[in-house]
């Protein structure tokens, strides 16, 4: 054992002052512990959907208004240029700006700095993204569902089509507001510009066509699969640093 | 799947005896902790309460992905963050045997543990959780959200900070 070493053991034997540890400390420490757990149970919300209905409340509708009002306008962009192929390509630029519409509900606790409020109360913060996450994903996938199926049912457009020309640019920017959500360094002004940065790009691929053509269907394929795999991890990434701001919950939760 | 899964899992379950296990198998490791960093037993008392007071309250969230008491560990160093404003005098008459006729000796246990108490913080932390609390490097790396290397090389100043304050020879 090195000198270093040996002298700790001998202080820590011999010279340390430590209290002695009484039953009654225990006991304290067990009955204060009880009653936190007690407290917590009893303000537990009864079940996953009350407490969704609760987060429901604090979202502003206005959002989800705006993306339903980005869809109509998409589908009415397709209904007019339903035989062009080109301009329909075109009109999938939209789906970006649909997604950016979600940003200031999920940066509204970095922004108001309320994310220290929120993780003060019973539910942490991971359940409060999650919550927000799911309520945004319902309600998206309930006003998409709409509009492929009155797409598809009006405009000449195949569900291959609508796959590769809304799913994609969705996915990806998804991906992009979810990411910088996770980074410390941005901010939704980050997260705002790289979606329109991907939005030319993409404008770029779909409105050159022949970039468009010599993209074939496994690349496709690839691109729709990769960016969903790439989105179900950022959705974890996500909630699973929700709470990086909180050294106590940092590595367990 | 270590020991305190089923505990916790009982726990969880609303067992009052598995909760008196839990506390009364870890509140002297967490106490003693806490009296390393805030020299007065009515703080640190205070401090290792609230410890388990914070882990219980959240205990519906936990998911025992390591060792239980590392994570008490994280919310203990939390707690004692809070109060070293409280703390912030050394009295050093609590580490001074008693038996003070032996005067060479006092003096090293007293500038042992001064030199401990001079250390920063980051040093310190690493220095207290390696030999007073016993725990393996990859432990404290995960408690202080640290890699390895720095958990290392943060003991190798420690020691180095020490062989200044105590003197070359001494640790060799």
């Amino acid at each position: 054992m090195r000198e270093w070493e040996r002298r700790i053991r001998q202080y820590r034997e011999h010279e340390e002052r430590l209290p002695e540890v009484k039953e009654a400390q225990i006991a304290r420490a067990a009955a204060r512990a009880r009653r936190a757990f007690y407290a917590a149970e009893r303000a537990q919300p009864n079940g996953y959907l009350s407490f969704l209905l609760l987060q429901a409340r604090f979202v502003r509708r206005r959002w989800w208004a705006a993306q339903f009002a980005v869809l109509s306008a998409l589908w009415l962009g397709l209904y007019t240029v339903q035989d062009e192929d080109f301009l329909q390509r075109g009109s999938s630029v939209l789906i970006p700006a649909f997604v950016i519409l979600m940003v200031p509900e999920l940066w509204k606790n970095a922004r108001a700095q309320s994310a220290e409020i929120e993780s003060a109360s019973y539910f942490t913060l991971r359940q409060v993204y999650a919550a927000r996450l799911t309520l945004f994903a319902a309600v998206d996938l309930l006003l998409l569902s709409l509009f492929l199926g009155v797409t598809m049912a009006t405009v000449s457009l195949t569900l291959w089509d609508a796959l590769i020309q809304f799913a994609i640019p969705f996915q990806v920017t998804c991906c992009i507001c979810l990411r910088t959500l996770c980074c410390r360094r941005c901010s939704e002004y980050h997260c705002i510009i790289l979606s329109l940065i991907w939005s030319s790009v993409w404008m770029w691929i779909v409105m050159n066509e022949t970039i468009y053509a010599m993209i074939s269907t496994p690349i496709w394929l690839a691109l729709l699969t990769g960016s969903a795999a790439y989105l179900a991890y950022a959705v974890w990434k996500l909630l699973q640093s929700a709470n990086n701001s909180w050294e106590e919950d940092y590595l367990w939760n | 799947m270590d020991e305190d899964f089923l505990l916790i899992q009982r726990m969880k379950w609303g067992d009052e005896a598995a909760m008196d296990a839990f506390v009364r198998k870890y509140y002297a490791d967490i106490l003693h902790y806490c009296c390393r960093h805030l020299y007065d037993s009515g703080e640190a008392e205070d401090a290792a309460q609230e410890t388990f007071e914070r882990f219980f309250r959240r205990l519906r969230d936990y998911r025992h992905y390591g060792k239980a008491k590392n994570y008490l560990y994280v919310i203990a160093r939390n707690a004692c963050k809070s109060r070293y404003g409280a703390a912030s005098t050394v009295p050093l008459d609590e580490s001074i045997p008693s038996d003070a006729d032996d005067l060479g000796r006092v003096d090293v246990k007293a500038d042992l543990f001064t030199a401990i108490r001079k250390l920063p913080e980051e040093l310190r932390e690493v220095l207290i959780l390696r030999y007073f609390q016993d725990l393996k490097l990859s432990e404290i790396a995960q408690i202080l959200q640290i890699g390895l290397p720095l958990v290392k090389y943060r003991l190798r100043r420690a020691k180095q900070c020490m062989r200044e304050q105590l003197g070359e020879e001494e640790y060799r």
